[in-house]
């Protein structure tokens, strides 16, 4: 052996690297999964536990419960919008009050909302405490059945800005913000208000609660009444993917305080502090995480002690596209949504001065959420390069795939346990099975189509220029000289 | 087959120490899904085993306890029958049965009352679950715990007072939210002596348990309240205020005003509420005081007060505010008192020489639809 032999060539040293990088990050990501999963079924053990003591029948006949506006905005909803307003009006809770927001529908949804429910114009003085597009009329029902429903009729200004109208319109402490379309478990409201009224040491600033997917589950009278596995294979695949998403990963960051992301479907939000915040941004698309974002960001700049709380039980059910091109428009959306939240609120980027936010959550938001398809596209396009000239060493790399693999079944069967054991939901032994194989299956057919999706997300977001719904150029929450940057400028120097 | 594992094996040991890792993940996951295929599979089997178990045992016992409860049996037929019901649970696995037998009797006490509950306390001390359930209170963690003094507190058992008592201040949040719960199920309103020293603040949840525990009983025996509004644990003072707001207290009205000025700002504006529910006129003037100094919660609190409370001397004040006030809240509270003290005719008087945002609270305020 001569001593040209033993030296590295400039390839080796490129696939070594290479080889480091995509060890050490698979690592990370599948440790990160599997800490969470234990966290997860811990808290999820110990909140069944806890909730075997739960009455939710004495908020409901108590006097001093919490109030709540049940914020709904609509949009082109005639063909149901009579369905869930009914499903609305029947939530069981002693103080409520739910607002229809019409956010500037094209058809007939404002005109079945006054038909249906007898609806009448009214000199409502609405509290601008948010900026907003303009409130063309407010109705109340003229029927006293419906006395806690109001109807507002603005301009089409998107989700956000209908929300910011409710919110404007609500007289009561809290807002449950949620998607018109989704159908609520009836006793939904009461769970995600326990949180608010069970801590002692700490303000809840927000909860959220799992969503579910109602895909060829039956339904009845605005509630689901059976549950079963949607029929399509790429709704399997969603199914298991929401179950992961919120039976692992969002119990684990909520018994963390960690959570970054209430879902837009169902969440119930302390109103002051939205107010205080600045309300839902409306420049942005991934308008719900950037709100429990920004009212951590404000609420840890003006030295609240706070948490944002999870409730695992089963709240709202929603349906989940069935078509590859709508499941890809919608990937693409919520992959531009994380990458704007995350860019708007760097600051918190491994921030001590955010505690667990900025040091844990939004990095691994950054590393495992947002970067993680493009970590992954790039290794395989270099995979496939190295293949190329001939630099891999294929044997390992197999062995190397296969327990990748082994550990996205296992992981896939793992929540599937969980939720066995715990919610149940899933009741027939085939609906089991045919989990199961989805889950054998995903791997393969559906992951890689995500992480396409993805990537289109960050190709049209950084070099399309798509980065709002309405194509509008983002002014911001943290722009420099704000308020809210000077506030949190000055909080971080006193710390 | 022996043959393939051996050369599997020897295969395995002339790799590189990072391939046999590697491999070694691979056999350990595959094994892992495949176990965890099993467990879920073997979870359910367990779990219909189980609920077929129950059922089968639910179904001999009920009808016992059927007869003891509702039937007319006399000393000799409900010892008979009593012996029966043991004889159930004593045989197979005991502390399952006994379990199964606890919920059935909790979830029929639950249910009824008078003279048939009597008798259903009666078997649930012959059976000796009071005893096991006062054990499981010492031992076991927070969930054991808390069940069981949940359970002698739905099954009336009056004599585990002193000890359910002792648990009403414990560090577990559960054991202690479920003990001052049952303490107050079994000895009534004079249970709550354990407010006077409890250090651990009391949850809204909680105060809501409680208070509709507290409602059901006579309200002649709340003597301590007073002592409650001077606690140095705001969640105390809080619940106080909440159960003479709820169940009419004016022995306590005095001490009301005195947290008007309390350093929790919550409780200042929960004692306003409260004297403006219970109507005591004679704290307006105090509330009026403090009008200037306060912010916007508690300036809506006494303007609401006036509306209540007041009379037309109050007319100038509100007008001012419906006139001046830049407070969306404070300039709605003003109209609606102004409305409510009889004054509707004047506030549409008003109407036109206000300006812009006033104008349109003051007619939503006068219309009536709303």
């Amino acid at each position: 052996m001569n001593e040209f032999d033993t030296q590295f060539s400039f390839v080796d040293i490129i696939v070594y690297v290479f080889y480091i990088l995509v060890y050490t990050y698979t690592i990370a990501v599948m440790g990160s999964y599997l800490f969470l999963g234990i966290l997860s079924s811990i808290f999820a053990r110990k909140y069944l536990r806890k909730n075997t003591f739960t009455d939710y029948l004495k908020i409901l006949q108590s006097p001093e419960a919490p109030s709540v506006s049940i914020l709904a905005p609509a949009y082109n909803e005639e063909h149901s919008i009579i369905e869930n307003a009914r499903s609305l009006l029947s939530v069981r809770y002693p103080n409520y009050e739910v607002i229809i927001i019409n956010d500037g529908s094209r058809d007939r949804t404002l005109v079945k909302l006054i038909e249906e429910y007898e609806m009448e114009k009214v000199n409502f003085a609405i509290h601008t405490q948010l900026k907003t597009s303009k409130v063309k009329a407010v109705y109340k029902s003229k029927n006293p059945a419906h006395q806690n429903l109001i109807v507002v009729d603005k301009e089409n200004g998107g989700k956000s800005d209908a929300l910011n109208v409710g919110i404007n319109v609500s007289s009561k402490d809290y807002t449950l913000n949620i998607d018109v379309d989704c159908i609520m478990e009836e006793d939904c409201l009461l769970k995600l208000m326990k949180p608010f009224l069970e801590e002692t040491d700490v303000e809840v600033i927000a909860t959220g609660g799992v969503v579910r997917i109602a895909n060829n589950c039956k339904v009845e009278r605005g509630r689901i009444t059976e549950v079963n596995v949607p029929n399509t294979l790429i709704a399997r695949f969603q199914t298991l993917e929401y179950l992961r998403a919120f039976l692992l990963g969002r119990v684990a960051w909520g018994s963390m305080d960690g959570l970054l992301l209430i879902s837009g479907a169902i969440g119930v939000f302390q109103k002051k502090l939205v107010i205080d915040a600045g309300g839902y941004d409306v420049h942005t698309i991934g308008e719900d995480m950037e709100l429990v974002v920004r009212i951590r960001r404000y609420a840890r700049t003006h030295h609240l002690k706070y948490k944002v709380a999870f409730v695992p039980d089963p709240l709202c059910w929603t349906e989940v596209p069935e078509s590859w091109g709508n499941l890809r428009k919608q990937r693409n959306r919520w992959a531009r949504g994380t990458i704007e939240t995350l860019l708007n609120h760097k600051v918190l980027f491994l921030n001590p001065f955010f505690g667990k936010i900025g040091l844990i959550a939004y990095p691994y938001w950054v590393f495992f959420e947002w970067l993680a398809p493009i970590i992954e596209f790039i290794g395989i396009i270099l995979l496939i390069v190295f293949s190329l000239i001939g630099v891999i060493n294929a044997p390992f790399l197999y062995l190397m795939i296969f327990i990748i693999y082994g550990f996205t079944v296992s992981f896939t069967v793992g929540t599937i346990y969980i939720e066995e054991v715990t919610y149940f939901q899933y009741k027939k032994r085939r609906q089991l099975l045919s989990l199961m194989v989805a889950g054998i299956l995903e791997p393969i057919l559906y992951h890689p189509y995500t992480v396409f999706c993805a990537i289109g997300g960050n190709w049209d977001y950084f070099f399309e220029g798509k980065k709002s719904w309405g194509g509008m150029k983002r002014v911001g929450f943290n722009r420099p000289g704000s308020k809210q940057a000077r506030d949190e400028k000055r909080a971080m120097k006193s710390v | 087959m022996k043959r393939f594992f051996t050369q599997a094996y020897y295969y395995f040991l002339a790799q590189e120490p990072r391939y046999q890792v590697a491999i070694i993940m691979v056999i350990l996951l595959l094994l892992l899904s495949v176990v965890l295929i099993f467990i879920v599979l073997r979870e359910r089997t367990r779990k219909a085993f189980y609920e077929s178990r129950s059922k089968r045992l639910r179904n001999r016992i009920e009808p016992i306890v059927q007869e003891i409860v509702f039937g007319n049996l006399v000393n000799g037929r409900l010892n008979n029958a009593i012996r029966k019901l043991n004889r159930s649970i004593s045989s197979g696995n005991k502390s399952i049965n006994h379990e199964i037998l606890n919920d059935l009797m909790v979830y029929y006490h639950r249910n009824i009352g008078g003279e048939s509950a009597q008798k259903l306390e009666s078997i649930y001390r012959h059976v000796n679950l009071k005893d096991e359930r006062l054990e499981l209170v010492k031992k076991g963690d927070w969930a054991v715990r808390s069940k069981a003094i949940t359970d002698l507190g739905t099954m009336n058992m009056r004599e585990a007072l002193f000890e359910v008592l002792q648990y009403a201040d414990d560090r577990n949040e559960y054991v202690r939210n479920e003990a001052q719960y049952a303490a107050v199920k079994l000895g009534g309103i004079k249970a709550l002596s354990f407010l006077d020293h409890i250090k651990e603040p009391i949850s809204e949840w909680q105060q809501i348990r409680l208070l509709d525990e507290c409602l059901k009983f006579e309200y002649h025996l709340l003597q301590r309240i007073e002592d409650w509004m001077r606690s140095d644990n705001d969640s105390v003072v809080f619940f106080a205020l909440k159960v003479v707001r709820n169940a009419n207290q004016y022995q306590g009205s005095q001490t009301i005003t005195k947290l008007f000025t309390h350093k929790n700002q919550r409780i200042q504006v929960k004692a306003l509420q409260t004297s403006v529910d219970l109507g005591l006129k004679e704290h307006l003037a105090e509330m009026l005081g403090r009008y200037q100094k306060a912010n916007t919660d508690i300036r809506v609190v006494i303007i609401r007060a006036i509306g209540e409370l007041g009379d037309a001397s109050y007319l100038p004040f509100l007008q001012e505010i419906v006139e001046k006030s830049k407070e969306y809240k404070e300039v709605m509270e003003a109209a609606e008192a102004l409305k409510r003290l009889g004054h509707k005719s004047l506030l549409a008087d008003m109407r036109e020489t206000l300006r812009d945002n006033n104008r349109k609270i003051v007619e939503h305020a006068l219309d009536e639809r709303i």
